[in-house]
């Protein structure tokens, strides 16, 4: 290829910029659909996945097990129905079963979720590659009103060590009263894991026990104050528990376990593995994800379509300079490749400005798909899936100014030196 | 063919399709190396078509048209589009210049797609760039244009643009095709002597065609292409 075609190209593409930016965005938006959907199913299930590990069940009152596992693991949907005490008591003697944590949802703080749970919860509560948590400053709950705030908190709110705050009746958009008569004060701020815990303000069980004392039937009682200082007079034992993480003793045991739960006399519950659970829900979205890829590929689609069109009708006003180029010596090969660079040129600038928006995006709304959807939204250079789907993108563009180059050559042949115009 | 023979069209026959009549016979055409030739003939004499002929960018259907001793008819395409970008200089009615470029890069654009004629600016200048400048200079467009579109010129500057490019490198022929139309009677000469000057410098042989009579005095020779062609002289005589 004659070096100065890329130059001339680039020189001939910037004289019609404004035609071809629109069509370079158009590239752009495209690539945005495609790999950002890709990005965000990647994304999606592997901050789900990374959400919890180490947890052979998730058992709770008997719902479904895919809205048990979205609320108790990801704060997300709707509350489930609770699971009582006794019940949790007797999972936790279940000699197949090594450990349990307790999870008490339902109250917020300033949007993130509250979750009420006992000490276990750190010693055996695990996420990523079965990573422990680490307490990044201070320490565990001890204290009735002490509280752990995950690393999200701490930044969001600028809370430190010795802060008090209050917690809220309710959570999302269904906040119904403060619990501002029984403050916490922050004793910890966990070290920074990218699930849903770095959102989460973790309390003891007794303290969303004690916080609801004068509280009944969801409201507090008119006329009844229940000092913080004497909450701890009462009894405590919470009545009842969103859900309970379990571990066994033996991985091997999980669906004799999980059959025993379920089958359980005393209150109708239904245990949860995890990675099955999450696989019901890939399944469930599956259907939508590939509907939204196919949607993308049409617009995609258009986009090419549109690129082949807008150099086509171009192609009629510059047979003067193609004819040009042909009378200084080039060849209808030249002339080919101009045209075929062109919309390389075109299609490689959508990539990269579609890029740059999708980091852009990524950037100014990781914070809200964080905190609304609990997916994290990773800011990096494409990879796998990603980079075919970017290479088959190109490759359509490529194919797509094949029929520009291939018009314009067949005009250059026919209009020789002096195009009739 | 002669040696001394830029241009020789012998017996040649050409139409377009072949379900239309021809629309070039023309039993002998020759242009000598370092010849001025004016040729005039009016609208529909055949002269674009003689002009890719001559380009290589069509063949005849019959006879022969050899340029610098090549025969076109038996020349592939590519090697008829190498003789063109080497050896021969466009210089057009509508000067045809590329608008998004500047006028230093319209003048070096034979360059970019002839090794041969950037070779051959290196024997008059220190680069092809340079020699772009000199000739510039030469043809009166003040240094302070030369980065500028060319759409900024006027008329005559723009015409002055093409007559450099197609003379930059020394090409053996430069075909004109009524280059002077848009010009004023007074630039007219003004040009056409420029343009005499420039061919005898670097002894490139001259196919002028035009319409315009007044200008054939200037010129060593003068033919009438709708008397040669005679595809003409028969729809004439119809």
């Amino acid at each position: 290829m004659n070096p100065f075609i890329p130059i001339l190209a680039a020189r001939s593409a910037w004289n019609r910029r404004l035609t071809l930016g629109m069509m370079v965005l158009s590239v752009a938006l495209s690539v945005v659909l495609l790999v950002g959907i890709e990005r965000l199913r990647t994304d999606a299930r592997t901050s789900f996945a990374e959400a919890v590990s180490g947890t052979d069940l998730i058992v709770g009152a008997r719902a479904n097990p895919v809205e048990l596992l979205l609320y108790a693991v990801f704060r997300i949907g709707a509350a489930t129905n609770n699971m009582g005490w006794p019940s949790y008591l007797a999972l936790a003697d279940d000699p197949a079963v090594a450990w349990t944590v307790p999870l008490s949802l339902g109250d917020s703080h300033r949007g993130f979720a509250v979750l009420g749970t006992t000490s276990a919860y750190f010693d055996h509560f695990r996420h990523g590659d079965r990573t422990p948590l680490k307490i990044a400053q201070g320490k565990r709950f001890e204290q009735l009103f002490d509280t752990v705030i995950g690393a999200d908190v701490a930044t969001a709110s600028g809370y430190r060590l010795g802060d008090r705050i209050t917690l809220s009746h309710g959570a999302g958009d269904t906040v119904l009263a403060e619990h501002g008569d029984k403050p916490f004060t922050v004793v910890g701020i966990l070290a920074r894991t990218g699930t849903p815990v770095d959102r989460t303000v973790h309390v003891s069980l007794e303290a969303i026990e004690a916080i609801h004392l004068n509280w009944q039937g969801g409201a507090p009682v008119p006329g009844l104050s229940i000092p913080a200082e004497f909450a701890r007079k009462f009894n405590l034992t919470p009545k009842s528990i969103t859900a309970a993480l379990v571990g066994l003793h033996n991985r091997s045991d999980v669906f004799a376990a999980q059959r025993r739960i379920n089958a359980a006399r005393a209150e109708p519950l239904v245990a949860v593995m995890p990675g099955v659970a999450l696989d019901n829900l890939w399944q469930m979205v599956g259907t939508a994800e590939r509907t939204m890829t196919g949607i993308s590929a049409l617009v995609a689609a258009v986009s090419f379509i549109g690129l082949v069109a807008v150099v086509l009708a171009g192609l009629g006003e510059r047979r003067r300079e193609l004819a040009v180029l042909r009378s200084v010596g080039a060849a209808p090969r030249d002339v080919f490749t101009l045209l075929a660079f062109e919309g390389l040129l075109i299609t490689l600038s959508g990539v990269v400005l579609g890029l740059a928006l999708l980091t852009a995006a990524a950037s100014l709304l990781g914070e809200f798909v964080l905190t609304r959807y609990g997916v994290v939204l990773r800011v990096r250079l494409p990879d796998g899936a990603e980079l075919s789907m970017l290479l088959a993108i190109i490759a359509t563009g490529l194919a797509a100014s094949l029929v520009p180059g291939y018009r314009a050559y067949r005009m250059a042949l026919a209009d020789g030196l002096a195009p009739r115009l | 063919m002669s040696p001394s023979q830029a241009v020789l069209i012998e017996n040649v026959r050409f139409r377009w399709k072949p379900d239309l009549p021809w629309c070039l016979e023309i039993p002998r055409l020759s242009l000598a190396l370092g010849e001025s030739l004016f040729l005039h003939g009016p609208s529909g004499s055949g002269k674009s078509t003689l002009l890719n002929l001559i380009g290589g960018v069509v063949i005849a259907d019959q006879g022969g048209v050899h340029v610098l001793g090549c025969d076109f008819r038996h020349t592939r395409a590519t090697a008829r589009d190498r003789i063109r970008a080497d050896h021969i200089g466009f210089l057009f009615q509508q000067f045809n210049l590329v608008p998004y470029l500047t006028v230093v890069e319209n003048v070096l654009l034979p360059c970019r797609f002839s090794k041969r004629r950037a070779e051959r600016c290196l024997l008059q200048s220190a680069s092809p760039l340079a020699e772009a400048r000199r000739l510039l200079a030469r043809l009166d467009i003040a240094p302070n244009l030369l980065q500028r579109r060319v759409t900024e010129l006027s008329i005559g500057q723009q015409q002055r643009v093409a007559a450099a490019r197609s003379i930059i490198g020394a090409p053996e022929i430069i075909v004109a095709d009524e280059p002077t139309s848009a010009l004023d009677a007074g630039r007219q000469m003004a040009f056409l002597e420029l343009l005499l000057e420039q061919c005898a410098q670097s002894s490139s042989s001259l196919l002028f065609v035009s319409h315009d009579r007044r200008l054939e005095s200037a010129f060593s020779r003068t033919l009438a292409l709708d008397e040669i062609n005679q595809a003409h002289a028969k729809e004439r005589d119809a």
